[in-house]
């Protein structure tokens, strides 16, 4: 461009020019092509051409914007049609209501005056508005506001409707909210929220419905239920009105009736959103409209945002919920069904709406998160069934936070509650872990303290390894489903939440749990993935805070637990690696609570591979010292939190490894002198009986192997003796947990 | 009736500016402003009023781009009313980190959900017609079509005594934009008929500021070539 103007980013000059030249033509100067040529003589020939074509189309403008459509009547309207207009009840976006008198009939109505004038609606609107008015008054209901005249005087249209002398139900609803009293609505004093009063919403319920259900019949939807067009008179009676008719009061051109609109949303359902209404939508505005009204909490668009909703009594809640179902196919199917089921609720008989299952709410969040679901849905669903509670609430909350950010305190409050639900899913986990983890346990105690007079042999074909045998079927199968399933929740969770140390680290000990669990059952390698994963994530978290001690100590021990059982050469010397490198990261522990426990384990993993080696002596050396340490956590104070586990597990390495190198009578020397010191010093705590009852455990082993069958039966009576004596063992918790069974768990 | 039978004096939504119905249209800047903020604040009945404010302007801008053989099946209220949903539901997240000013931002929506309608109805005809024109690395707009925009302006020679020559003038100023890129004509429509700045229609239009301001004066050219004499014989 040449000669461009200061600051004028590039653009045509003369374009700037006819920019300023237009805005003067709109704010009513008189600015004139001449003055533009005489000011701008270097741009004349393109002012002279191109500006007549501003002024003819600026004006154009101008010209149509003068031709309103919508239209106010008049303020001193004094008749329309054969009605004397009494008084104004009422302006607003949604037309003008007049009380009025029927001339001749002598007949009290209320006016409604559209917000169009009748010359500018167009004959198809027009005819559908009369349409709709003629279906309106054919309705005889004592539920239905009659509509007995639709007409059109001085450029308005009208129609005219039964005159109720009562309350409309949006006005109540605000005043109860406020005064906590409900005596208009229940017509005595009654506070809301009482029984008596949602015994009150339910009658109301059945009015309306009833009414819904003989406009339904009778062909007619009513397209537009919302509290503003319910009436309730002085007798109580709920009223529906405007029927069909609603949508027409709302001009084209009347900016305040997007309010109208807006409020009028809230109780659309999701196809009438979308312009289908029918049947179904009356009963979904229906029961949005009746929730309101039993919570008096106005439905927000934006949940996070919404007061805290009262608790309603359960069955109305849920019939409410069934009413106003996001799904058609889910809601009453009719009126009446609605009508009926709220009399159950009112005569306290069994209602037939069903809370939805929780399998329909995983079905249904599996809709709603059609990424994710696709992703785990079946592992989501195996988790949701067992854990019940908690994942949905999140991952909502969290989706929600994702598609709408909403203000930021509202934000932190949401969060909040996420994590107060991630919380509450992982308690549930918890439990599921609680609940596994005996019945896994059995699968793998070897001959076990609950199998009195076992004969030898059932530790199976397999020698070492037979753990399966014993429960064998559906169930383990069913259990390696659910952990995986768990497996992959956490997969997805720590996926979504790769920046919440909290989330990482429940993840990584769910991971550990599982990995327990799958031990259990005898899937090493699953195992072994398992506790990879937990390995991974608290490498992720130790890169980020690489002085957090805790994380430290819990690398080491998921990283103990992936250490490789294979045997070859190659394999063997990855191992003395690894274990020489966790080694030196439990220096830097230093005096570490954790720290004791990790070094028995390392002295264990030690042991193993000096086996494998083949060195049996430097084996021993590390498993007697494992069992010394731990000897030494029990006696403590109170004793270390999972050194009972870690005992047992040493134990039971060591016997296996006596037994296997033949020395019967050292093993059994060894367990006796073991239970003499702890018998000798705090007899009484259960950790000392347990771990007593392993030792017993223990001897059984060896004097099976040596065939002393009366001597192995009174080591497992004694051991089951001492375990009653101590009391149940409490689940293992992800810490404190042993070393992986590397030799199998038989 | 509602409210208003029940015997309530003023039926009003609650939402400022409500007042008067529809003569009262704008909202001074100051309660805008208060209204905006409140919207931002999750109040879905301040939004309400918010693109009650607007809806004269978006509404026009809906009429001068509704295809004629759509009308029948919806009008600029149906097209208003869903765009309303769509700004509610996109609300919170425009607030968090406004793209462009509101009003454009609510100008962008509505012709988004006009070419869905368009497309969804017309389909392969809408394409023949040009009203689709595509902005800004993939994105599409609906273009002000011919024939609205002639209505409109031969809007300023329906005075009585022109009558018989309007129809006339009409097809001349179609033809006359049927001689401009559909972008050009898009740009003629903001400018004139909706009267943006060439900052907001470069900004509508995914254009830079030196492309809007050359294609406006290309498309002023392009109008007067093809207007010829009607502009100069016509006295303003």
């Amino acid at each position: 461009m040449s000669a461009n103007p200061p600051s004028s980013d590039e653009r045509d000059p003369v374009e700037i020019l006819a920019e300023e030249f237009s805005e003067r033509h709109r704010r009513g100067e008189q600015p004139t092509v001449a003055e533009y040529v005489e000011r701008y003589p270097e741009h004349a020939d393109a002012i002279e051409d191109l500006f007549p074509m501003l002024l003819m189309m600026e004006k154009a403008r101008t010209d149509n914007d003068s031709t309103p459509t919508a239209v106010e009547p008049p303020v001193g309207l004094e008749r329309l049609g054969e009605y004397v207009i009494a008084r104004e009840l009422g302006r607003g976006g949604m037309g003008v209501v007049y009380e009025a008198h029927h001339e001749r009939l002598a007949r009290r109505v209320a006016l409604k005056v559209l917000p169009e004038k009748a010359a500018v609606m167009s004959p198809r609107k027009l005819e559908r508005f009369q349409r709709e008015a003629q279906a309106a008054a054919r309705l005889h209901h004592t539920n239905i506001v009659p509509v007995f005249e639709v007409g059109c005087d001085q450029d308005l249209h009208y129609y005219a409707m039964q005159h109720i002398d009562g309350r409309a139900l949006d006005q109540l609803i605000i005043e109860m909210r406020d005064s906590r009293r409900s005596d208009f609505l229940c017509g005595t004093e009654v506070a809301v929220h009482t029984q008596v009063y949602y015994h009150r919403v339910a009658e109301i319920g059945i009015q309306l419905a009833g009414a819904l259900a003989y406009a339904h019949a009778a062909g007619t939807l009513h397209r537009d239920i919302k509290p503003g067009n319910v009436l309730i008179d002085a007798a109580g009676v709920a009223w529906l009105a405007d029927f069909g008719l609603a949508k027409f009061d709302e001009s084209t051109l009347d900016l305040t009736a997007t309010g109208a609109v807006l409020g009028t949303l809230r109780y659309m359902s999701p196809e009438q959103r979308r312009g289908e209404p029918t049947h179904s939508s009356d009963i979904y505005s229906l029961g949005v409209t009746l929730r309101e009204l039993a919570t008096l909490v106005r439905v927000h668009d934006d949940p996070t945002q919404a007061a805290p909703t009262p608790r309603l009594p359960r069955d109305l809640e849920t019939i409410l919920q069934k009413a106003a179902h996001e799904e058609p196919t889910q809601r009453y199917t009719t009126a009446s069904a609605l009508a009926a089921d709220l009399r159950r609720f009112q005569d306290d008989q069994p209602i037939l709406a069903r809370r939805a299952g929780l399998w329909e709410r995983t079905r249904r969040w599996c809709r709603r998160n059609p990424a994710l679901a696709a992703a785990s849905c079946i592992a989501v669903i195996a988790v949701l069934v067992a854990a019940t509670s908690g994942w949905t609430g999140y991952v909502n909350t969290r989706d929600a936070l994702h598609l709408e950010s909403v203000q930021k305190t509202a934000a932190q409050k949401a969060r909040k509650r996420a994590e107060e639900n991630v919380q509450l899913s992982l308690t549930a986990l918890e439990k599921i872990f609680d609940a596994l983890e005996p019945v896994s346990g059995e699968a793998r105690r070897r001959n076990g303290l609950g199998r009195p007079g076992g004969a030898p042999g059932r530790r199976g074909p397999g020698g070492r390894g037979g753990s399966n045998e014993r429960r064998g079927g559906p169930p383990i199968e069913q259990e390696k489903l659910l952990l995986q399933a768990i497996l992959s929740f956490f997969d997805e969770l720590t996926r979504k939440n790769s920046s919440d140390p909290a989330l990482q680290v429940a993840a990584a000990h769910a991971y550990q749990r599982v990995a327990n669990l799958q031990t259990n059952l005898g899937e090493s390698v699953a195992a072994q993935q398992s506790s990879a994963r937990a390995v991974d994530l608290f490498e992720q978290l130790l890169a980020r805070y690489p002085e957090n001690d805790a994380y430290r100590v819990e690398w080491i021990e998921a990283k103990l637990r992936t250490i490789a059982t294979t045997d070859t050469p190659t394999a063997i010397a990855a191992r003395d690696r690894e274990l020489k490198h966790l080694s030196g990261e439990l220096t830097k522990l230093g005096a570490h609570s954790e720290a004791d426990l990790l070094q028995v384990q390392l002295l264990i993993s030690g042991g193993v591979l000096e086996v494998a080696r083949g060195n049996v002596d430097a084996a021993e050396a590390q498993y007697a010292d494992a069992l010394r340490r731990c000897e030494q956590l029990l006696a403590l104070r109170p004793p270390r939190r999972g050194a009972i586990q870690l005992f047992g597990e040493t134990l039971r390495v060591y016997g296996e490894f006596l037994r296997e190198e033949k020395q019967h009578e050292r093993a059994l020397d060894l367990f006796d002198a073991i239970e003499f010191s702890l018998s000798d010093r705090k007899a009484a705590h259960p950790r000392a009986l347990h771990a007593r009852a392993m030792i017993h455990q223990e001897k059984a082993l060896v004097y099976e192997e040596i065939g002393d069958w009366s001597a192995a039966d009174k080591a497992r009576d004694d051991g089951r003796r001492l375990l009653r004596e101590g009391g149940p063992l409490r689940p293992l918790s992800p810490r404190g947990r042993p070393g992986q069974r590397r030799r199998g768990p038989g | 009736m509602g409210k208003g039978n029940a015997g309530k004096g003023n039926a009003g939504n609650g939402n400022a500016g409500n007042g008067n119905a529809a003569h009262d249209k704008t909202l001074d800047p100051g309660q805008l402003d208060q209204l905006i903020l409140r919207a931002r604040g999750g109040d879905s009945d301040a939004l309400g009023a918010v693109y009650g404010h607007y809806r004269p302007r978006l509404e026009h801008m809906v009429r001068l781009r509704m295809d004629r053989r759509l009308t029948g099946r919806f009008d600029a209220s149906d097209v208003l009313q869903e765009t309303f949903l769509e700004v509610t539901r996109r609300f919170p997240k425009y607030a968090k980190d406004p793209q462009m000013p509101l009003f454009l931002w609510l100008h962008y929506l509505t012709g988004q959900r006009l070419l869905q309608l368009h497309r969804q109805h017309l389909g392969a005809q809408m394409r023949d017609a040009s009203l689709e024109i595509s902005i800004d690395g993939g994105r599409a707009a609906m273009a002000a079509s011919s024939l609205c925009l002639a209505e409109q302006l031969a809007g300023s020679f329906t005075s009585p005594s022109q009558v018989a020559i309007r129809e006339e003038t009409r097809n001349q100023i179609e033809e006359s934009l049927n001689a401009l890129a559909p972008i050009d004509r898009e740009v003629i429509a903001l400018r004139h008929l909706e009267q943006f700045s060439n900052d907001d229609v470069a900004a509508l239009l995914g254009l830079s500021k030196a492309a809007a301001s050359n294609r406006y004066i290309r498309a002023l050219r392009r109008m007067k070539e093809q207007l010829g004499d009607l502009s100069s014989s016509t006295t303003f």
